[in-house]
């Protein structure tokens, strides 16, 4: 029987169609994986079964019936509930203050304390999720704060549970214990909805797969025992992708880029740990690791964002050390993590975000004014040649697809000519042409002789545009290794810590 | 000398009190407070009014709550609706009201500065309470007012840290997007907020008109809404605690008054708690936070 | 082709324009209505605000008088405010300006004003810039919000000056607070004589030139706007933000202060106990009108000129409350902070219906 069916929903945005007629069905007791690229329209289809986006058309029936979801409210009364992948917590309020807040048990308007410790206390020990109700949610980690979200739709007796990329930020390890959670979950008969773009955990937990591509649905049925990754692959992104291309260094040179004994501790807790990398001229050392695992911190360091407690830096043999300003006129180029929070500005115009950063460079100033000229000519010119699709450079980035603003910053970055690139998830929220290209202009960065650091939390990525692999595991690097080596199962586990067997002592930092 | 002194103290204390504490309600649901002078001016002024067409200062006290809480409302329009700046919406309410206070005197009066004298809240002088020991020398010269803020302020605390509404109420300061994940409607509980907000910072300048005088004057809140906001920064947003930062204040003002004629310069003295508090706003910046969704709405 | 260009160079200019244009057009709307409840006829006050601020050389001097303050206040809100930080400390930054400017214009005795003159102008530049700058040092430096810090010295600067003219440099023989009449080499002359309108004017309009050349065309202006529009990516470019902060805060002082002087040399010629009427507050407004531009900023303050010296004046013929203007500057500012409103209040059915289609286009071209 189905618990919700979904009949021919739409919904628009100015500009996109992110859902576009879709017929949507979960089946009561399953788990359910809703498969598909980012922007494919997952996240915004659920979000009208939960009540945060209106429809623009089409109907909602739970259990038979037609329903009217207008906020999430009325998703909660009906038990659906949805833990979305940027955990809706308030740091200031405890464990269990957030669990209850909407629901609370009361005597009358005042909060019933006793009962509400007491009834959260039983919830965790039920689903032996081990966690301090006292505590404050703000000291928890990632996966410990996921279990609290699942508390929430627990304590709300929700029968449809949706999560939104809910292993996006936890260690192969929570994984697992994400996993134990939801088959006891199925089990209990809760209808589970996995929002996701990984393939192996499609195949490892989904009783069923539905695959959704540019706001269309694909497949409703699809069996992931049955069918490969590859297979799987080619239904989300609608055509055949040779997955890595793979094309190594040719030849590198002298150590152009290194950072040793890099120590960071933040509120007391270590968070990097004697970091020690060497980067030849062209090369890509990729880092590969779990979100999480020290990756920023890393990055705003060795970027100069963030002063650790110790670090040696050198490029080219020069020492570096200051404000990020300081690394940059060093010949150090940074396309940061997040683009739009980081790297653009929104409102400014092409030609003005490709100064950002070098705007005080004799290039484009002098005495203190900017040569516009100069300026606006050279963003045409690299407008053309990173295949912006803009109607001119004066068009503002904020107009711009998630690829097409990407490749502004790589365009800055690139053009350039720096000695040292820093590379943060260079591919995030683009498209996969788009993802294509600029892997490609960064291999050929590399070529020219640039010592390039890679941070991406996609390993295929990693594998597939590393020279070198260095893998990081709570804030240590734990092994590094020529690429093709080791096979992305044996990257895996590094990455969680434990060792293959074949490797032995790799985790104890032998590098 | 003493119990003057500590009696004018607690007078000067209630208007900084009741506004703080509706600064409170406003922050809480993540709201800057920065209207609160604009809505104290209001209060003050329809407070007036009302006494004075009816006069009874009971009704004076409905009219300035209500004129609190219209700026509130368009402080709540411009920030909570059209998603203005709240430091822009909160100047907005105070240029407004600033504006508006001499316009309407010089219409209805035809007096540039002061409103004609009205029928304001008495003393309770004489009565039993002051034959309570210790206590009723002070209390003699306090007025039903002041049960009302130590009243509020109770009400305020319980509310806000022992009632479902204050969690929730908290929550939508904290984090509108979670707020509203759970169902909760937080455009109203942020109307709410600072609706409740208009209301006590109308009754702390009712207080000022028809509490402490008998009139209205131009410029009679004295930039005591803007210390309100910064009372609520060193109170770390807790009703209780602002009735220590009121009498902070106030005692410094009440000193002014006393020492008026004596050679220490009474503007001098007065800047000794405004330095002291920058100094402890300085000091405490990176520690007392206000809630982390300060000016967020829930579809950022 | 040509037509076509023209066209679109026209509707560019709308777009930019028509906020803050129906934002003023809303603001006299509303003070029409005061104005009507108080018993006059909005129109007729309307015309005669305008008409006479214009029916006299000295009227008209009057107009740009009452403008020069609003120009450097307006100037100053707006440098802040482009690089995202909301300056509430105007008035007390004008203050100490002003009570620097008339302590020097007083007390430094036997210079030629050549040296007199430059000096008490600048010692009120420095003097905002250094109250403006302590407040951009408080946050660089402790993480103080401005918003917080700026209000607390707005208060501790007025007690402050206040006590200053009545305690230790009040003048002789006078009651009410005030200082000694600066020297005659520190006062900035009148271009026309009997009125208040002093060469500061010119200044305030240069230093609008200049700053609006600032932004728009040196790299510190692009850091400045970057800042504004998006701190984080500011921080990751290497941009040093808390010197940004700190030399845009002290540019934004100075301007306040230039205010303060601007009055005390050139119109009170001493330092009066309360004498500002709102001028850093008014800033808020003149600069909201502006879009929060320099330039438009000194246009913006005639605008709000035009009215205050019409209302003045209408007020000593008739009995029409000059106040009404004070209102119209709260108002401007909220129609201006509320484009969301506006736009609400203009895309509503109904008033689609009553304007023609004509205007339609101007709102594809947003979508562009």
């Amino acid at each position: 029987m189905n618990v919700v069916e979904m009949k021919q929903v739409s919904k628009s945005f100015p500009g996109t169609k992110a859902v576009d007629a879709v017929d949507f069905y979960l089946k009561e007791g399953e788990i359910l994986s809703l498969l598909g690229e980012n922007g494919a329209g997952k996240t915004t289809l659920m979000k009208m079964l939960y009540g945060m986006h209106s429809m623009d058309c089409g109907e909602i029936y739970y259990k038979g019936k037609p329903v009217q979801i207008n906020r999430p409210s009325d998703a909660i009364d009906l038990g659906i509930c949805m833990v979305h992948q940027h955990f809706m917590l308030v740091s200031a309020f405890t464990v269990a203050d957030n669990i209850i807040a909407g629901s609370e048990p009361c005597k009358g308007i005042f909060v019933d304390r006793r009962k509400e410790y007491e009834t959260i206390e039983k919830l965790i020990k039920t689903f032996n999720f081990n966690l301090d109700p006292y505590a404050k949610v703000g000291s928890l980690s990632v996966g410990e704060q996921q279990r609290v979200e699942i508390l929430k739709t627990l304590y709300r007796e929700a029968e449809v549970i949706i999560l939104d990329e809910p292993t996006a930020v936890l260690t192969p390890h929570e994984v697992d214990d994400l996993f134990v959670v939801l088959n006891n979950l199925r089990a209990s008969g809760k209808s589970i909805v996995i929002i996701t773009h990984k393939l192996k955990e499609t195949k490892a937990i989904a009783d069923r797969v539905m695959v959704l591509r540019d706001g269309h649905m694909i497949r409703d049925d699809v069996d992931p025992k049955e069918s490969s990754f590859n297979e799987l692959s080619d239904m989300m992104v609608g055509r055949h992708v040779e997955l890595g291309v793979v094309n190594r260094t040719q030849r590198t040179g002298a150590v152009r880029f290194s950072v040793h004994d890099l120590n960071l501790q933040e509120k007391g807790h270590t968070v990097l740990d004697h970091i020690n990398l060497d980067i030849r001229s062209g090369e890509i050392l990729g880092i590969a690791g779990i979100e999480g695992n020290g990756q920023t911190q890393l990055l705003n360091c060795i970027t100069g964002l963030q002063t650790p407690q110790s670090m040696h830096l050198e490029i080219d043999g020069t020492p570096v050390s200051g404000s990020p300003n300081d690394f940059l006129r060093r010949g150090l180029a940074h396309i940061p993590e997040d683009r739009n929070a980081m790297g653009l500005v929104a409102s400014m115009s092409i030609s003005d975000n490709l100064i950002l950063g070098y705007q005080d460079t004799p290039e484009y100033a002098s005495h203190g004014f900017l040569r516009r000229k100069i300026i606006n000519q050279e963003a045409d010119v690299l407008r053309k040649e990173f295949l912006v699709k803009a109607p001119d450079s004066q068009t503002q980035v904020g107009a711009l697809s998630g690829g097409n603003a990407q490749k502004v910053v790589i365009a800055r970055a690139v053009s350039k000519q720096p000695k040292v690139l820093i590379v943060a998830q260079p591919t995030r929220g683009v498209d996969v042409g788009a993802s294509e290209y600029i892997r490609q202009r960064i291999r050929e960065l590399r070529d020219t002789g640039t010592a390039i650091l890679l941070v991406s939390a996609d390993l295929d990525e990693v594998m597939q545009l590393s020279d070198r692999i260095a893998v990081i595991y709570e804030g240590k690097i734990v092994y590094e290794t020529p690429a093709d080596v080791l096979s992305d199962v044996e990257l895996g586990m590094l990455m969680t810590g434990s060792s293959p067997k074949n490797l032995k002592g790799a985790a104890n930092g032998s590098v | 000398m003493i119990t003057l002194l500590i009696a004018a103290t607690l007078r000067m204390a209630i208007p900084y009190i009741l506004a703080t504490t509706g600064g409170t309600y406003s922050v809480r649901v993540g709201i800057t407070d920065l209207g609160c002078e604009g809505m104290m001016i209001g209060g003050a002024f329809f407070g007036v009014i009302g006494s004075y067409y009816s006069g009874s200062p009971w009704v004076g006290l409905l009219c300035g709550m209500l004129a609190g809480v219209c700026f509130a409302l368009m402080n709540g329009v411009l920030h909570i609706t059209f998603k203005v700046n709240p430091a822009i919406s909160g100047v907005c309410v105070n240029l407004l009201s600033t504006a508006l206070a001499p316009l309407l005197l010089k219409l209805i009066w035809d007096n540039e500065s002061m409103s004609p004298l009205v029928n304001n809240f008495s003393n309770f002088g004489n009565t039993w309470l002051a034959r309570i020991p210790v206590l009723g020398e002070v209390l003699k010269t306090q007025n039903i007012l002041f049960f009302i803020t130590l009243g509020v302020v109770l009400v305020a605390w319980v509310f806000m840290f022992k009632t479902k509404f204050g969690l929730r109420m908290r929550m939508v300061g904290e984090n509108p997007v979670a707020a509203s994940t759970v169902g909760l409607n937080t455009v109203a509980y942020k109307y709410f907020g600072e609706v409740v907000c208009g209301a006590l910072a109308g009754l702390a300048g009712v207080y000022l008109s028809l509490g402490q005088l008998n009139m209205f004057t131009e410029g009679m809140t004295a930039g005591r809404g803007y210390i309100c906001m910064v009372i609520n920064v060193i109170s770390g947003y807790n009703p209780l605690r602002t009735i220590l930062g009121g009498i902070f204040f106030a005692f410094f003002e009440a000193l002014r008054t006393v020492v008026q004629s004596t050679a220490i310069n009474a503007n001098f003295l007065m800047m000794i708690p405004y330095i002291m508090t920058l100094i402890v706003i300085i000091l405490s910046a990176r520690r007392s936070l206000p809630p982390a969704g300060m000016g967020k709405h829930y579809d950022d | 082709m040509e037509a076509c260009k023209g066209n679109h160079l026209l509707r560019k200019i709308w777009e930019s324009a028509k906020r803050p244009i129906l934002a003023f057009l809303l603001a006299l709307a509303v003070g029409g209505i005061m104005i009507a409840i108080s018993g006059y006829n909005p129109f007729w006050v309307y015309y005669q605000v305008f008409a006479l601020a214009f029916s006299s050389t000295k009227n008209i001097a009057s107009v740009f008088a009452q403008a020069t303050p609003l120009m450097f206040s307006g100037i100053a809100y707006a440098i802040a405010a482009k690089c995202g930080l909301v300056n509430l400390g105007l008035e007390g930054q004008m203050l100490s300006g002003a009570m620097v400017s008339a302590l020097l214009g007083a007390y430094l005795t036997g210079l030629p004003l050549i040296i007199h003159l430059p000096i008490a102008v600048l010692g009120g530049a420095l003097a905002g810039a250094f109250t403006g700058g302590l407040t951009a040092y408080l946050k660089n430096r402790f993480g103080a919000r401005e918003i917080i810090t700026t209000v607390m010295l707005n208060e501790i600067v007025a007690l402050l000056v206040s006590f200053l003219c009545n305690g230790p440099f009040r003048a002789e023989g006078s009651i009410w607070g005030m200082t000694e009449k600066i020297q005659d080499s520190a006062m900035i002359a009148r271009i026309i004589k009997n009125t208040q309108l002093t060469y500061a004017i010119f200044l305030a309009v240069i230093l609008g030139i200049l700053l609006e050349i600032l932004l728009k065309k040196s790299s510190l202006g692009y850091k400045m706007q970057v800042i504004g529009q998006n701190l984080r990516a500011a921080k990751t470019a290497g941009i040093n933000v808390n010197r940004v902060f700190l030399i845009s805060f002290a540019l934004s002082g100075a301007l306040a202060g230039l205010c303060g002087a601007a009055m005390i040399l050139g119109v009170n010629y001493k330092f009066i106990d309360g004498f500002s009427d709102s001028y850093g507050w008014s800033g808020i407004s003149v600069a909201a009108l502006a879009a929060y531009d320099p330039f438009f900023s000194v246009v913006s303050a005639i605008l709000f000129g035009v009215l205050k010296a019409g209302a003045m004046i209408l007020n000593r013929s008739s009995n029409v409350p000059k106040e009404f203007v004070s209102v119209i500057q709260a108002f401007v500012v909220v129609f201006v902070a509320a484009p969301r409103m506006i736009d609400a209040l203009f895309s509503a059915k109904w008033l689609k219906r009553l304007i023609p289609s004509k205007r339609i286009p101007a709102k594809e071209g947003d979508s562009k």
